[in-house]
């Protein structure tokens, strides 16, 4: 374990998120979702939602549509789904990710399931905060009027996801060195969930 | 080899978990559309109704005005019948008379009203109608429910001006018994009469063409159109709804593919025309940019297109 390049990293994708948060006003466009996978993938599962965390509260206090109030408990513990799903795809891909290959796909649909279980606890959370105690008319009410919402957001983290993870995971395999194995990245055989059962 | 096969199995088990991602995705996307357009769907339903249960209740109110003012007309003709000239019973005719004037005014303030809630409901309906692609589950029973609207109102404005019609004769014959008693009698019961002020519902209409290419041309003249009509809309009142056409948000206009069941080949379109100075000019915009105005010809016809300017290339219809 690496302390010092943990915290490093958290640091500088927290910082990156959030700028990026502001220089991309596009509702539910985020590249935080991506690069929490990311993170969580070459670094693990702490780094990845350390990150998510830093950059929900950050932006939940600093935010241009104003403070987010009691949601942020929940938009910060939404953003964990993306750092196990990072953090479980690690295992069974390993390191040996190309940039380009059906990965691509796969860890866009990843993420994007990610996307939506993120806006259903999200939309929840909304509809007990602000209606309650809430029927479940007002739940179904409030649901549904996330679904344009939400296809956006998985659309969108489909799209990201597809383009920058792998891109993102070899680079700091390559040119980082994730937590992973260093030693096994250099022949290229860091064993996955499955190769690890079959040893 | 041992080793390959490990590699082997695990490529296949990642591939496998992401094809179930990606069939997940697939799920949770599409039911996320099918449930956003059922909603939109089920609002737009619900509106619908709200606006015809309204309309309903203004039609009731209308009714009953109705039947009161014929029973009211009915007492006129009793009393007209039992008239014997003398001055009480030609005053008990004049009460009857204005009795009669009331009923019908407010008889017309309930038309007024209805043509009030008419006029909204179709308005409301042709406007979610006219952003609308024609294959949607929406335009389909809104298309209906339009056309029936529109004739339930032509029916009912028919209706009115039929009983004004008749009131106008009451009136008249009433007028010329005053005159006929006041020279009688030598005394003056102008002054007691009532007024009745019949509203003029003034219907627009205007002529529609539509021309198959192949000799059929079918006519539609002197159709009744709502103010702020376009083609688009008269054509699909016109059709009941049986058009094929996709709607393009960021024109504001739809392409029209099919009329009456013929729809368009690779090599023959449906082009809007409109009839100006004698002559029938093809349009350069969408059927929804064209404006129908009172008393003029449109017409659509199913021709071939200039491969170049896109242009018909028939004279017209």
């Amino acid at each position: 374990m690496n302390g010092t390049r943990d915290v490093t990293a958290v640091a500088i994708f927290s910082s990156l998120v959030i700028s990026t948060d502001w220089l991309i006003p596009i509702p539910n466009v985020k590249l935080l979702d991506t690069l929490v996978f990311a993170t969580a993938y070459s670094f693990g599962f702490r780094v990845g939602a350390l990150i998510g965390i830093v950059s929900e509260l950050v932006w939940g206090i600093i935010n241009p549509l104003g403070f987010g109030g009691p949601i942020i408990p929940f938009t910060v513990g939404g953003v964990l789904i993306y750092s196990v799903i990072g953090y479980w795809t690690s295992r069974v891909w390993g390191a040996n990710v190309s940039p380009l290959s059906m990965n691509n796909v796969y860890f866009g649909a990843l993420i994007a399931i990610g996307a939506f279980v993120f806006d259903l606890e999200t939309n929840l959370a909304t509809a007990f905060l602000v209606h309650w105690p809430p029927s479940a008319v007002v739940v179904g009410i409030t649901l549904l009027m996330g679904v344009p919402f939400a296809i956006t957001h998985e659309v969108a983290d489909f799209a990201l996801g597809a383009t920058l993870a792998p891109l993102l995971i070899h680079f700091f395999a390559t040119r980082v060195g994730s937590k992973r194995s260093s030693a096994q990245l250099e022949t290229g055989t860091l064993p996955s969930m499955a190769e690890r059962k079959g040893d | 080899m041992d080793d390959g096969v490990g590699r082997a199995l695990a490529s296949n088990q990642r591939r496998l978990y992401g094809i179930v991602a990606l069939l997940v995705l697939g799920l949770i996307i599409s039911s996320s559309f099918a449930l956003m357009y059922f909603t939109e769907y089920s609002q737009e339903q619900a509106s619908n109704q709200k606006y015809i249960s309204e309309l309903n209740s203004a039609n009731q109110a209308y009714e009953q005005a109705v039947a009161k003012y014929n029973s009211a007309a009915q007492s006129l003709n009793d009393s007209e019948r039992a008239y014997n000239g003398s001055v009480s019973a030609f005053d008990h005719l004049a009460t009857t008379f204005n009795a009669t004037v009331a009923e019908f005014n407010l008889f017309n303030s309930n038309f007024e009203s209805l043509s009030i809630q008419y006029n909204l409901t179709l308005s409301l309906l042709t406007s979610s109608i006219a952003a609308l692609n024609t294959s949607s589950a929406v335009y389909v029973t809104s298309s209906k429910e339009l056309t029936q609207l529109w004739r339930s109102y032509l029916n009912s404005v028919r209706s009115y001006e039929n009983l004004v019609k008749n009131f106008t004769q009451i009136v008249s014959s009433f007028k010329s018994e005053v005159v006929t008693f006041e020279s009688s009698s030598n005394v003056s019961r102008t002054s007691i009469v009532a007024v009745p002020t019949p509203m003029n519902p003034q219907l627009l209409s205007a002529n529609f063409l539509i021309d198959f290419g192949n000799g059929t041309k079918l006519w539609y003249n002197d159709t009744a159109i709502q103010p702020g009509w376009n083609l688009y809309v008269a054509t699909l009142v016109i059709t009941n709804g049986d058009m094929n056409a996709t709607y393009y948000p960021s024109f504001g206009e739809h392409l029209v593919n099919g009329i009456l069941g013929v729809e368009s080949t690779s090599t023959k379109y449906w082009f809007a025309w409109s009839f100006q100075n004698s002559t029938w000019s093809a349009s350069s915009s969408g059927a929804d940019l064209i404006q129908i105005y009172n008393g003029s010809d449109y017409a659509w016809s199913f021709c071939g297109a200039n491969s170049t300017t896109f242009l018909p290339t028939c004279p017209g219809p």
